[in-house]
């Protein structure tokens, strides 16, 4: 763990309010590998200290975070909502159990139900239709805003969402299927859906990014998307940045009074520097508005990264 | 100069399929072991899902382009050649469907359909589809001693091995059936149909309107033409996906996290009787840091100058730091590593200072990945 006094005059502290209020909704994503699922974790027991009643969605078929949230053994995450020690509650989400549950509420006989899931062509269907598990999934988190579906309360809801692509796919689907059907109690969910995701007053977008090249140009791909299909400007979270005051120069020069070994190391911290600040700057040049500096942490377990994440985050938002 | 290892596997196969969840590196493993192998001699083709502009500049590829093309770099004095190939989910679904249709139906027709413009594009698996369609022609046309497939990523193996089926899974015979009467929509209620098959079709017009399901039948009077050819297709794909010609690669990064996911995709592929022979350990570690000994400190303190002692103890703390965390990871990596068994080839890649896409970076991964001996000790 990092013990330098120095460091704590560095850029992630005095960061405070410049992502905002914390909406309803919180939807999270990032492309794969870049710690979306902690910073969504981080966010939940951000909304759950300042008592928020708050729900962690997890979207699938198998739980990342059954593993990561382990206390003592791994934690089970189901499709019933489950409270965390960490102050929120958590549920696994996929696209048939939510269909069905919908399904269910629309077409009120259990008998027709059965028969329209037992039935080969349908399954065939919805196992190909596009959005159409993403359209569930979304209509259960948002289902007590619209009033549809079994009862089912929290103040705060946030979305660990798939990787950047299938984020994208995943946050259109209520306009793709408004395109394909038209009429009917589902064009109509999905019409109001829609609604509830371009609203920032109800739904806050989280991009999650990594000062390197291919997280950089996704974000930058991923705000222009948000903001010409949804009118939404996303909030960044820039994570695992490395905290170092020296520059990179200085780090180099140290290389001269330095065992071999150790100069590759150097080089690679020199190195890293440059490269973070030279996305910092493609970041800064894309206007993508305020964000937020998450350091990477060491030797810390992912529930410890969580609560220390959370911290940096909770000074972020507004109350 | 390359390992007996990794010349073995790209001798043994004509197929090569990497898998991985998101953000391991992936697709520039794929294009430096594309590389090693044309150095080898071989005529390769990569086929990846999505470059990053700047791999796509350093191979000299144009990624609107769907065809094959010649890869600029200069592999030496080989027989070997590089050819790569981006992967255009539309343009191959439409290839598909003019190469299939046996019965002359009017494709033009078709594909202004709007519920085939939704799914073709879009279709849940079409990307995979997409890739593995590409293949198999790719593997079929004996252009190529090797083929590359570089995997969307994804935390689920089945979720790309299960494509096909699943897409063949509505053109089944029962389905199109479904679909073919000639009359009106509501003719499809007929004595025929049995009652719960009625009963979910009327179900489905109130959730989604009559509209939808005029659309439906459109869409599969249309595709009864290819059902065959697709049928076929995907049975022919799903034994390349098992053959021992087709090997499987795990590429995963050095965190707990997503070695537990490439634990699970291993799982899935072996369940599935595919074969796995390698597992390219990517960014693991900063370069030569398992060499170095945790209980010294990083730095001479002795002729440094005054102005940069800060920096200097600053530095000594994230050496500390990186050491401990590289050490905790590779007591995990351990753990995990007695999963592999002994057919799988382990390769570690160092964490580079810089992002691999240059031409020298490439170059140099390959020559790494090529040089490196397993690094499972022998029991």
């Amino acid at each position: 763990m990092q013990k330098n006094p120095q460091n704590q005059d560095l850029n992630t502290t005095r960061q405070t309010g410049q992502l905002g209020q914390m909406p309803r909704f919180v939807m999270v994503t990032g492309k794969g590998g870049v710690g979306k699922s902690l910073v969504s974790a981080s966010l939940a027991r951000t909304s759950a200290q300042m008592g928020a009643k708050t729900l962690l969605v997890e979207i699938g078929d198998r739980s990342y975070f059954s593993e990561e949230l382990r206390t003592n053994t791994a934690f089970q995450v189901t499709s019933v909502p489950r409270a965390h020690p960490l102050g929120f509650d958590i549920v696994l989400w996929n696209g048939s159990s939510c269909l069905k549950e919908y399904v269910r509420h629309l077409v009120k006989i259990d008998q027709i139900v059965e028969m329209f899931f037992a039935s080969k062509v349908l399954r065939a269907l919805i196992d190909v239709a596009p959005g159409l598990n993403e359209i569930a999934v979304l209509g259960k988190i948002t289902s007590e805003v619209r009033q549809v579906g079994p009862e089912f309360h929290y103040d705060r809801i946030i979305v660990d969402l798939p990787s950047t692509g299938h984020a994208l796919a995943f946050v259109q689907a209520p306009t793709g299927m408004s395109r394909a059907i038209r009429v009917g109690p589902m064009a109509q969910h999905c019409e109001k859906m829609a609604e509830i995701l371009k609203d920032p007053q109800q739904t806050l977008f989280i991009d999650t990014v990594l000062l390197e090249e291919l997280p950089v140009t996704e974000a930058i791909e991923l705000a222009q998307a948000l903001l010409q299909k949804l009118g939404q400007t996303v909030r960044l979270v820039v994570n695992k940045k490395l905290e170092v005051s020296a520059t990179a120069d200085d780090i180099r020069e140290l290389k001269t009074y330095s065992r071999a070994e150790v100069q590759t190391f150097l080089d690679f911290v020199a190195s890293k520097l440059d490269q973070e600040a030279r996305e910092n700057e493609r970041l800064v040049s894309a206007n993508l508005g305020k964000s937020i500096r998450i350091p990477r942490w060491f030797n810390k377990t992912p529930m410890e990264m969580i609560i220390a994440t959370s911290e940096i985050l909770t000074a972020g938002f507004t109350k | 100069m390359i390992s007996a290892g990794l010349k073995t596997i790209f001798r043994n196969h004509r197929v090569l399929i990497t898998v991985g969840s998101g953000g391991v590196g992936k697709t520039t493993i794929s294009a430096a072991l594309g590389i090693a192998a044309a150095q080898m001699g071989l005529r390769v083709l990569v086929l990846t899902i999505d470059p990053s502009k700047r791999l796509a500049s350093t191979l000299g590829i144009d990624t609107q382009n769907g065809n094959d093309q010649e890869v600029k770099i200069d592999l030496g004095q080989v027989s070997g050649r590089l050819t790569a190939a981006v992967l255009d989910s539309q343009s191959v679904f439409d290839q598909f469907l003019s190469s299939a249709n046996t019965s002359g139906i009017d494709l033009d027709k078709l594909k202004t359909n709007r519920l085939y413009r939704e799914l073709s594009t879009t279709l849940a698996g079409s990307q995979e589809f997409t890739a593995l369609q590409r293949l198999y022609s790719s593997y079929k046309s004996g252009e190529f001693d090797l083929v590359i497939l570089d995997t969307p990523p994804t935390q689920h193996a089945r979720d790309f091995l299960s494509a096909p089926e699943r897409i063949r899974a509505l053109f089944q015979e029962s389905v199109t059936q479904w679909f073919s009467e000639p009359s009106k929509p509501t003719g499809l209620i007929s004595a025929i149909l049995n009652r719960s098959t009625r009963v979910a079709l009327k179900a489905l017009e109130i959730l989604t309107g009559e509209e939808f399901v005029e659309s439906l039948i459109d869409f599969f009077r249309g595709v009864r033409s290819i059902q065959k050819a697709l049928r076929q297709r995907t049975e022919d794909v799903q034994k390349l996906l098992v053959a021992k010609e087709t090997g499987f690669l795990l590429v995963t990064s050095f965190d707990r996290a997503k070695i537990q996911e490439g634990v699970g995709l291993v799982q899935d592929l072996k369940a599935r009787g595919s074969q796995v022979v390698a597992c390219v350990l990517n960014r693991a570690n900063v370069e030569d840091i398992d060499r170095l000994d945790p209980k010294v400190s990083g730095t001479d303190s002795g002729a440094i100058p005054e102005r940069l002692r800060a920096a200097q103890i600053e530095l000594n703390q994230i050496y500390d730091s990186f050491v401990q965390d590289s050490l905790q990871r590779e007591k995990y990596w351990q753990e995990t590593e007695e999963f592999f068994d002994d057919q799988i080839l382990v390769l570690k890649i160092p964490e580079y200072r810089i992002d691999i896409a240059g031409i020298e970076s490439l170059m140099a991964l390959a020559t790494t990945l090529g040089s490196m001996s397993a690094t499972k000790p022998t029991r």
